[in-house]
């Protein structure tokens, strides 16, 4: 696959903290990837890394296969659009910060006034153009300062916690936005958010930072679907999930690998969701065992390896996938 | 007690009759500190600012300086630069001294740790989210530097507003350096403190009202700019 970082060995210390160290880290051209981790996790940091606004202290980053710590910063910071966690608009008008960018790049005021009404049309934001920056809402911040990068056609989106100071209207938008972004795969979008079921939603891939150090992250088990309140089941595709009964409405549900119990023959036990498939996948990560189980969906589970051993598990065994509906979540 | 009151009248009819030798004098003043505070600014504020972007060593002790001299004794400029422009002095060929230009030279020396030092403090209150923005957006050093002019402008103006006020209200410079020449160098401040000890009593009170006047004038300028924003 096209990568377009390619990061290895990275560290990164304030005084003598080191909030970064990451051994090895390729992010796909073109992909959607989410950074998933808790505050103060690092991701801040690795965003103003990955936008070159600071250098790290150790490692090499390259950028379209260049390596990046010699260059000069100024000119791969063009080639970044970075909408940073609550950003700053400058005080001028909504119109004069969209077309900022453009500006520092010598570009004609004829020809940003286009490119800033084009793109203002397709964020829906023609109607704030000619406001002043001050006294616009969080949501209208973060569409603004979308577009402030987006008019640059650079070659990737860096997006800082897109959704944590918006309203519901505008979290919705900027999720369809992302969502159109990854289908049309014709984009690099990097986002981070603390939120890992929409991380999870909207990316090709997912990345989990924790205290500056990556973990795979066992991605799946997220359907796509509908509820039926009637009968308390989510059904996606010819898969019919059982939920808790309060949940009476929902497009996504999602099962922790964890949280699935794998067996050889169907469990008579309590638990009320069962399915049966077939290994399809198996791989070793940090000690844990993540199965790939082809049942109505595609099923990921992780196992401990004493498990697997126990179980004597191998690819393309017949096998039962179960859960508690109290485990399911439905959003 | 009647001695004053006389004096006020009559300076007040000095200045509502438009006297024109009060007014060549205040004209002259305001157009020496006006042609220094620009002088001042052409330098301190591009320095305030780089000093705000920039991290080097000795920043500290460099805005410690700053503080320092901006208490600086304007007798001090003025005698430094008496003998930097005397005839005998290394500078005393281009026959500076007892001209406009010298005191508009004193008094931008005089200005310039003030306006540099409060153009750090308005670059430096601007929100600091400021300059990763200007860099994310692919801003070089001087565009950087723009925006902080920008974001900054009214504190900027204040602090020129405050340069122009030190350099209208000093007499050490004006007097050491110009000569209190009349019709050519006299100020308003070298004015009163000379014309008082001639018996000119009321020239003197009417330029001191003047000066009040300006001074007003200057910060209900800067306050009529801070609402706006």
């Amino acid at each position: 696959m096209d990568h377009l970082y390619e990061i290895t060995d990275l560290s990164f210390s304030y005084s003598k903290r080191k909030v970064l160290d990451i051994k090895k880290l390729h992010i796909s051209r073109n992909r959607v990837t989410a950074v998933v981790g808790p505050n103060g996790c690092g991701k801040s940091t690795l965003f103003d890394l990955l936008s070159f606004l600071r250098k790290p202290d150790t490692g090499r980053i390259l950028f379209q296969g260049n390596e990046t710590m010699a260059m000069d910063s100024a000119s791969l910071r063009r080639q970044i659009g970075y909408v940073q966690q609550k950003p700053y608009l400058m005080k001028m008008s909504v119109k004069d910060n969209i077309g900022l960018g453009l500006k520092f790049r010598g570009a004609s005021r004829n020809v940003i006034d286009i490119a800033v009404k084009n793109i203002a049309d397709e964020l829906r934001l023609l109607s704030l153009l000619n406001r002043d920056a001050g006294g616009l809402s969080g949501g209208e911040v973060q569409k603004i300062a979308l577009a402030r990068a987006l008019v640059l056609q650079p070659e990737v989106i860096i997006m800082d916690e897109p959704f944590t100071y918006l309203d519901e209207t505008t979290g919705h938008e900027i999720e369809e936005w992302l969502a159109k972004q990854r289908d049309d795969r014709t984009k690099t979008i990097i986002f981070s958010t603390h939120d890992r079921l929409r991380a999870q939603s909207l990316s090709d891939n997912i990345l989990s930072l924790i205290n500056g150090r990556m973990y795979p992250i066992s991605s799946g088990n997220l359907f796509v679907g509908t509820v039926d309140g009637n009968t308390n089941t989510f059904i996606s595709g010819a898969a019919r999930f059982e939920v808790p009964e309060n949940v009476k409405s929902g497009r996504r549900l999602f099962v922790d690998p964890k949280h699935l119990v794998i067996s050889r023959e169907r469990l008579s036990s309590s638990m009320r969701n069962n399915f049966s498939g077939t290994i399809v996948s198996m791989s070793s990560v940090n000690g844990e065992v993540h199965l790939k189980v082809k049942s109505d969906v595609m099923f990921t589970v992780v196992i401990t390896r004493k498990s697997l051993e126990e179980l004597k598990l191998q690819l393309g065994n017949p096998v039962w996938v179960s859960c508690k509906s109290s485990q399911i979540t439905v959003i | 007690m009647d001695y004053f009151s006389e004096a006020i009248t009559a300076a007040l009819t000095l200045i509502f009759s438009f006297d024109e030798e009060v007014y060549v004098v205040v004209w002259t003043s305001l157009r020496i500190s006006f042609i220094a505070v620009i002088l001042a600014a052409a330098i301190g504020v591009p320095l305030g600012i780089l000093v705000v972007l920039k991290d080097f060593v000795g920043k500290r002790l460099l805005q410690q300086t700053l503080n320092t001299l901006m208490a600086l004794p304007t007798v001090v400029v003025g005698l430094l630069l008496y003998g930097l422009l005397t005839r005998q002095g290394p500078l005393g060929d281009l026959g500076l001294l007892y001209t406009t230009t010298a005191i508009i030279i004193g008094q931008a020396v005089l200005i310039l740790p003030i306006i540099w030092n409060l153009s750090i403090a308005a670059a430096g209150s601007a929100d600091p989210r400021l300059l990763p923005t200007s860099q994310a957006l692919g801003a070089s050093t001087l565009q950087q530097g723009k925006m902080y002019a920008h974001e900054a402008r009214f504190a900027i103006i204040a602090a020129l507003v405050a340069g122009f006020g030190r350099a209208l209200g000093e007499v050490g410079i004006a007097m050491m350096l110009g000569g209190n020449i009349e019709g050519f160098t006299r100020t308003m401040t070298t004015a009163i403190a000379l014309e008082t000890s001639k018996g000119e009593f009321e020239f003197a009170l009417a330029l001191g009202i003047l000066l009040l006047v300006a001074a007003f004038l200057a910060n209900f300028l800067v306050q009529r700019f801070q609402k706006i924003r």
